[in-house]
């Protein structure tokens, strides 16, 4: 980008004692110019418009094996979403947010196999008893803080695979739970037997779930989580109920976290205790950390990257896909230090222009 | 003697450490109190003590008539004691406005703030808070950006916004131009009649002019109590706190 360097006449006049700090209309050029490309609508419209005409010339482009990375993309995108509101906004870095999106995901399994195959209603129970996972977990995890937040985090993801593991009878055990039927969106739609079908049907749950959570983290709800995140203490003695507030976030994001299992269950029509590993709840982070924190649509895209890295590039380095991961991490936070969203566009500065 | 602050047997020990010792102080409802003493006197530790950010090792706190001894910070903040701290703290990355709002959110009496709409109704309430202060033109600086004195004055200003019945500042002239001090004086001066204020301070000049009672702590206990003029004639005072008062106005630190 270059900025603009002929001198511009303003158009009215230059009068000293008008305007106390008088600036040069050149470095006016180019704060416009500079305030055009850093303002949000443009910073967050661009990727945006690009990712949405990918997703949907996807469908007529890649084939049936792309277009199922996509969907399952989508359904990691919903997870990294729910680390978003945790780890970016209420600073609440959880490492086992893959356990409520497994619970998500057994939800709408055993509900599938039970006949009850109405994709909303898996939806709204599966991030309902992911909600309610959370809200349990979340009196004991929501007590401790930064290295002791890791931990129970940690052990909590891992005690729900244990249990998934364990629980044959519900969960079907280690094997997994296989041959889950198709969904119909809502009642008396179409089974969504087809990759591309099930694909629209993925994208059409994510784009909604994400839009809500995108205007709640943009209301006062989200200052709030910030402020939280900024100086805890801080909030206290304002009055604030912190310890309320950390705990509705992180059952909401369990809730989102849910959502995201069951649009995986969808797509696989498998699930097994895999899905709540821990290798899935870093896969996230990392998502979220190329993303940019606090922002949901770059945790969607990390998310995009992370798939299209781990399954497809690896495609001509069979067996690589971790090493292709871990090199992506590291130019990330080399190159990327606040994360995509945190690219900023920049234009060379004149010499004692103001900042 | 009606006291909105009681403060009976308060000890409070780090260890080895005694920072408040067996303290008995009332602080009467409306006055304008100050706390004075030299570093490690057990000031600051007082207004955490009273605050809710740290627990007594014994004794007891009773505000407006009720035991909140036990009593968690973030309610003692909903029934009225607002504070500002040492250290100026902000919310960082949200905006000077946003931190005034969210201040005064628990205090604002409506519900259904997290709603847009009510949420600007607050914001644009609280747009006095910053006139007081001076930092009106900061308002959409992200609060992490602001200079040490202007944080001050927002931190200030956020305590404001809370409508406290008890505004306890700790050490809030420090590292203030002396425009900043006139304008933090104009707003103590300002508040209403029934708020109770408690400074703590080193500027003898400054308690002057804010304070009518004056409360000298040493090694957390009670030295002296009263007016300034009085304080700063107390011979005791004089020799162990104020050191040579012929500095004008500042308070010598002893040790």
């Amino acid at each position: 980008m270059s900025a603009p360097t002929s001198p511009v006449t303003p158009s009215g006049s230059a009068d000293p004692s008008v305007e106390t700090e008088p600036v040069m209309p050149t470095v006016r050029a180019s704060q416009t110019a500079r305030t055009i490309l850093s303002s949000p609508r443009l910073r967050v419209g661009a990727p945006a418009t690009a990712a949405a005409v990918l997703l949907l010339i996807a469908p007529s482009t890649f084939d049936g094996y792309g277009i199922g990375l996509l969907s399952k993309a989508l359904a990691l995108g919903v997870l990294a979403v729910s680390v978003v509101v945790l780890a970016g906004f209420a600073g609440l870095p959880s490492v086992g947010q893959a356990a409520p999106f497994m619970v998500g995901a057994y939800t709408a399994g055993i509900m599938g196999q039970h006949g009850h195959g109405i994709g909303v209603v898996q939806l709204v129970c599966g991030a309902g008893a992911a909600a309610g996972f959370a809200a349990v977990t979340g009196l004991v995890v929501i007590r401790t803080r930064e290295l002791a937040f890791l931990m129970t985090t940690l052990a909590v993801g891992e005690l729900a695979v244990a249990v998934a593991g364990q629980w044959h009878s519900l969960t079907g055990g280690t094997d997994g739970m296989y041959g889950i039927p198709p969904v119909r969106p809502v009642p008396g739609t179409a089974l969504l037997d087809s990759d591309k079908s099930v694909y629209w049907y993925v994208l059409a749950a994510t784009v909604v779930v994400v839009a809500v959570a995108w205007r709640v983290l943009r209301s006062p709800v989200g200052k709030l989580l910030l402020a939280c995140r900024d100086h805890e203490a801080r909030m206290r003695s304002a009055g604030h109920p912190v310890t309320l507030y950390q705990w509705l976030a992180y059952v909401a994001a369990g809730a989102l976290a849910g959502f995201g299992g069951v649009l995986m269950c969808t797509v696989n029509e498998y699930v097994s205790p895999a899905d709540g590993s821990f290798a899935n709840s870093a896969l996230v982070l990392l998502a979220v950390v190329l993303g940019g924190a606090t922002s949901p649509l770059g945790a969607l895209l990390g998310a995009g990257l992370i798939v299209a890295t781990r399954d497809w590039l690896s495609g001509p380095f069979p067996g690589h896909g971790p090493l292709l991961l871990g090199l992506m991490f590291i130019i990330a936070v080399y190159a990327l230090p606040n994360g995509v969203a945190g690219v900023k566009v920049r234009l060379p500065r004149r010499p004692g222009g103001s900042a | 003697m009606t006291g909105v602050i009681e403060i009976s047997g308060l000890t409070r020990a780090f260890g080895a450490t005694v920072a408040v010792s067996d303290l008995d102080l009332t602080f009467a409802a409306g006055g304008r109190h100050a706390v004075i003493g030299p570093n490690g006197a057990g000031k600051t530790t007082l207004l955490n003590l009273i605050a809710g950010e740290l627990r007594p090792t014994s004794g007891r706190i009773r505000y407006d008539g009720r035991d909140v001894t036990r009593t968690a910070r973030a309610k003692r903040s909903r029934l009225g004691i607002a504070r500002t701290f040492q250290q100026p703290t902000v919310w960082s990355s949200l905006s000077v406005a946003d931190n005034i709002a969210l201040a005064a959110w628990p205090h604002a009496g409506t519900r259904g703030t997290w709603r847009r709409r009510r949420y600007r109704a607050l914001s644009e309430s609280c747009e006095r808070h910053l006139e007081t202060v001076g930092i009106t033109d900061l308002a959409d600086r992200p609060a992490g950006a602001l200079a040490h004195g202007e944080r001050r004055m927002l931190d200030i200003a956020m305590a404001l916004a809370a409508d406290p019945r008890v505004l306890l500042l700790d050490e809030p002239a420090a590292g203030l131009t002396e425009q900043g001090v006139a304008r933090l004086l104009a707003a103590v001066r300002a508040l209403p009649a029934e708020v109770t204020v408690v400074v703590v301070e080193h500027d003898f000049a400054f308690v002057s002019a804010v304070a009518d009672t004056v409360t000298v702590l040493h090694d957390g206990k009670l030295l002296a109590t009263g007016t300034p003029a009085e304080i700063a004639a107390d011979a005791s005072v004089r020799t162990a706190y104020l050191g040579d008062l012929g500095e004008p106005g500042v308070v010598e630190e002893v040790r």
